[in-house]
Parts: C-alpha cells; sequence; structure tokens
C-alpha cells in the first residue's frame, strides 16, 4: 500500500511537468450545451459545451472527443471548425477524427469502424425522426494528453458550423468521449452525462420543402435510401396529421403511386394498394411493402426516378397528400 | 495414412464452418453440420426473409416464388428458372454452378443471355430437421442487405 502510493504521489510530480489532462471517458461529464434557438441558412451556428474533466485514473495519450448531429445537406464534415478553452490550459483546437482512425463498435460482427458510424451505431440519430436524413460529426482534440489522477478541468468548446440552404427542423445531439475508452468504456457506474439531447431547432430563410425531424411525419418510407428493385415500406401515420382530410381509421386505407421514370415518362399503378394497420391493436397507423419495379411494371433497360403517392380512402376521392396540401409526397431513388 | 490426413482435414473444416456459422444468429432450429454437400436439384421457396434486420417474412408475400434447379447428368447442363420473382440475385432464368461440388461455398449464376456471371455466398444450414440454403443479396442499393432462406418444396 504504501509503496503505491508513493507511486501515485510521484506520478503527480511528473505529470505537473508534462501538462495534465485528465481523459477518462468515465470521468467526463457533458454538463450543458448552449444553441441558438432558431438558425440562418446559409450563416454560422455557433455551439458551445461545458464539459468537466475529473479522472482518477491515470492514463496516456488521451484526447477529447466531441462529437454533434448535423442533417446530410449541411456537408458538416468539412463546414466546422472547433475549439476549446480551459482556464488552466489555455487553448486548443479539434480537427475531425479521419477515416484511417477507427472505433471499437461494440459489435463482433462489423469489427472497428469509423467515428461517424460508431456513434451512429451507438446513439441512433439521437430524438430525430427521418434518421437517414442526419448524420454525426466527430471531432478530437488535435493535442492529446497524460491523465492525472485528482486533477479537475473544465473546459468549454465551441462549434462553429455552417448552417445548409435548406429548410429543415431537427432535435440537435451533442456527445462526448476519450479517444482511448471510447462509447464503451467501462467505469460507467451512473455517471451518464455523455449525450445531451437538444430540443426542436429550425432553419430560417432557408429553400425548399422543410425537412421536419422533429415531428412524426404523416408518410414515412423504409428504408430512407434505395432503388426501385429494392422492398420499400411506406407508412401513413393518421395520428401525425392534423388535417381535415384525415382518412377513417376504421376502413380500409390504400396507398395510391405514380412512377415517374429517368425518362420522365410517367407510369401510373394498375390498382391501388390496401394498407395493413400496424400494429393491429391501433388504428392510426398504417403501412404497406411493395416492389416498386415489380408493381410499376417497368421493362428491362427502365430506371424509376421517383414516385409520388396519396394516402386514400377506397374510392380514391378522399385523398391525404404532402403537408396537408393537394399535392402529393415524394419519394426519390437514391443510394444516398 | 491416408484415412488420418482425411479425418484430420474433416475435423478442421468442421471447426471453421462451426465457428463461423456461429457468428450468425437464426430463429429456427438450426444446425451447423458439416455434411458434404448433396445437390441444388429440385425446386425450393422463400421461408424466411430479411431487409437489413427487418423481418419481411410476413410484410411482404414471397409465397409463391419458385427457384427450380435441374442437373442434367448427360448433357451436363445445369439450369435455374425463376417463377413469380422477388428482388433476388438474379431475375431471369438461366445457368448456375458451384464453386465446390463437395464443398461449396459460393453459387455462380448466369442469366440467360448476360456475358457476365453474378457468384454469391451461400451456406446450407439444416433448419428443423431439413436442409435449407441461404443467401444474402443487394438487389438494390448495396447497403441494403436481403437475408432469404429458401427450403425445398415436398417432392408430393
Amino acid at each position: 500500500m504504501k509503496s503505491q502510493e508513493q507511486k501515485k504521489w510521484n506520478k503527480k510530480w511528473l505529470i505537473l511537468i508534462v501538462l495534465p489532462f485528465c481523459l477518462l471517458t468515465g470521468c467526463i461529464y457533458l454538463d450543458s450545451v448552449v444553441q441558438p434557438v432558431t438558425i440562418t441558412a446559409g450563416e454560422n451556428m455557433v455551439v458551445t459545451l461545458k464539459v468537466r474533466v475529473e479522472p482518477n485514473e491515470a492514463r496516456p495519450n488521451t484526447r477529447l472527443v466531441v462529437g454533434f448531429l448535423a442533417p446530410k445537406s449541411w456537408h458538416a464534415d468539412e463546414n466546422t471548425t472547433m475549439t476549446y478553452t480551459e482556464p488552466k490550459l489555455g487553448q486548443g483546437t479539434l480537427s475531425r477524427i479521419p477515416d484511417t482512425d477507427l472505433a471499437n463498435d461494440n459489435n463482433p460482427l462489423t469489427g472497428d469502424v469509423i467515428w461517424k458510424e460508431a456513434f451512429k451505431s451507438k446513439y441512433g440519430s439521437g430524438d430525430n425522426y427521418l434518421p437517414d436524413s442526419l448524420e454525426w460529426i466527430v471531432f478530437w482534440t488535435n493535442e492529446s494528453y497524460l491523465v492525472a489522477n485528482g486533477d479537475k478541468y473544465a473546459p468549454i468548446v465551441t462549434i462553429t458550423t455552417k448552417v445548409g440552404v435548406q429548410n429543415v427542423s431537427f432535435k440537435p445531439s451533442y456527445a462526448i468521449c476519450s479517444n482511448t475508452e471510447q462509447l464503451y468504456y467501462t467505469w460507467d457506474a451512473g455517471k451518464a452525462d455523455k449525450i445531451l439531447n437538444k430540443s426542436c431547432i429550425t432553419v430560417i430563410n432557408g429553400e425548399g420543402d422543410l425537412l421536419d425531424c422533429c415531428n412524426p411525419p404523416i408518410a414515412n418510407v423504409t428504408p430512407g435510401f434505395s432503388l426501385d428493385n429494392d422492398l420499400i415500406t411506406i407508412a401513413y401515420d393518421k395520428s401525425a396529421d392534423s388535417t381535415a382530410t384525415q382518412l377513417n381509421p376504421f376502413s380500409d386505407n390504400y396507398l395510391m403511386i405514380k412512377g415517374i421514370k429517368t425518362n420522365s415518362e410517367v407510369v401510373v399503378a394498375p390498382t391501388k394498394l390496401l394498407m395493413k394497420k400496424v400494429p393491429i391493436e391501433l388504428t392510426n397507423k398504417f403501412d404497406v411493402t411493395f416492389w416498386p419495379r415489380n408493381f410499376l411494371n417497368l421493362q428491362e433497360g427502365e430506371t424509376l426516378q421517383r414516385i409520388e403517392y396519396y394516402f386514400t380512402d377506397e374510392s380514391g376521392q378522399v385523398k391525404v397528400g404532402y403537408a396537408n396540401t393537394s399535392s402529393p409526397f415524394i419519394y426519390n431513388f437514391s443510394c444516398k | 495414412m491416408k484415412k488420418y490426413n482425411m479425418r484430420l482435414y474433416f475435423l478442421v473444416i468442421g471447426l471453421i464452418s462451426f465457428t463461423l456459422f456461429c457468428t450468425t444468429s437464426c430463429k429456427q432450429d438450426e444446425t451447423l453440420v458439416n455434411e458434404s454437400f448433396k445437390t441444388l436439384e429440385g425446386s425450393w421457396h422463400i421461408s424466411g426473409a430479411y431487409r437489413n434486420t427487418t423481418d419481411m417474412i410476413d410484410i411482404f408475400d414471397f409465397s409463391k416464388f419458385k427457384l427450380k434447379f435441374t442437373d442434367d447428368k448427360i448433357s451436363g447442363e445445369k439450369k435455374y428458372t425463376i417463377e413469380n420473382p422477388v428482388p433476388f440475385i438474379v431475375s431471369k432464368n438461366g445457368s448456375w454452378s458451384l464453386d465446390d461440388p463437395q464443398y461449396p461455398f459460393m453459387i455462380i449464376f448466369r442469366e440467360d443471355g448476360a456475358t457476365e456471371d453474378i457468384k454469391v455466398d451461400f451456406r446450407f444450414p439444416i433448419i428443423d430437421g431439413k436442409r435449407a440454403v441461404k443467401f444474402i443479396c443487394s438487389p438494390g442499393c448495396t447497403k441494403i442487405l436481403y437475408e432469404f432462406t429458401l427450403e425445398q418444396d415436398s417432392i408430393i
């Protein structure tokens, strides 16, 4: 016991010379995030994270890792800068973790993956609908540090990212860890403040139809990205439909589809597709799965660019369209 | 001497196969047995289907799909036909072969009129006491994986 204590004391001396910075994930806390309520298309969004580091074990060569969720249309990997300041240590920068540095995904089937994928795997897309529209942007400190026992640090991380031009609303998430223990640390023991999910934030002065990741969509297509030779599932959520033209959940509901080929020709579906109540006990959700190529009778060499669709009653007279308008919902076929 | 080597060979292959196959999970009673492969000849239907992690078997009708393999012993021709297609490895009829007749890891399909082969890894576990075939393929986007389990139609 005595010699151990002596060793620890000697280590402390050594570390004081070398610039202590404690980065054991189990002892890192994300105390708060300050972000603007509205953000303007094309301008910078500035967010500050208050982080606390209070380790009780030594580790060499560790970096603070900071990830945040952003719409894919922002291309935030290329449009983000991150810095930090700490009262005792001064200032530093963070950079995007290169794809050559991999993270543990806690999944023997996938092996190690790029950090963006590891965050996605652990945290999904936070509290958002349309999860495939968002991606994790993951940076780490340029400097790596020796962990010191018993030290306390309070770095403030500033994220500056350029808001894309698209009209979008989403619920941001911010998560931190260390590059040594990563996302699956062993000394968790109730210290769960590694991720903060914030409330909905909306882009103003943007272009195009609103991509709403905050509210349940009236229509939802799975997978989010697919081609006409995949099986796709289209769901109607009546509880998200606040219009007067809601469909009656106690009668049959249908999907009415039109296909638009890459040569701009229109293909009208032979019939409407009867939707199934999902799950059977609830009456406010319906879905149907079909094979677009086959259902719309595409020939070899023909490809669908998109489908346009409505949810209808049996007669086809009562139609639920996009955002409570008479326009159809649109699903474009693409793989990303 | 030869017999001893063969037994050792079987054991090693068996251990490797067992390890490989144990990394996948199945709901059915699936026994992974190192038996030499018998034949694909016959008519097969889809008994299981996943799109990525979603079980599709009850949400899309695969029941009319038939994949028939023939192996003409006289002409040596190996042909396959598809009835009532679904998104799959191939969409048209054609010919087939295996990378190894006794311990195959891949089926090679060639659609009629095509100039290229399509090679697919496959496994042939025993499910509920019967021989089955499992394929993984991406008929659409490459990130969307479909795992099909096929079982043979009864002879009657």
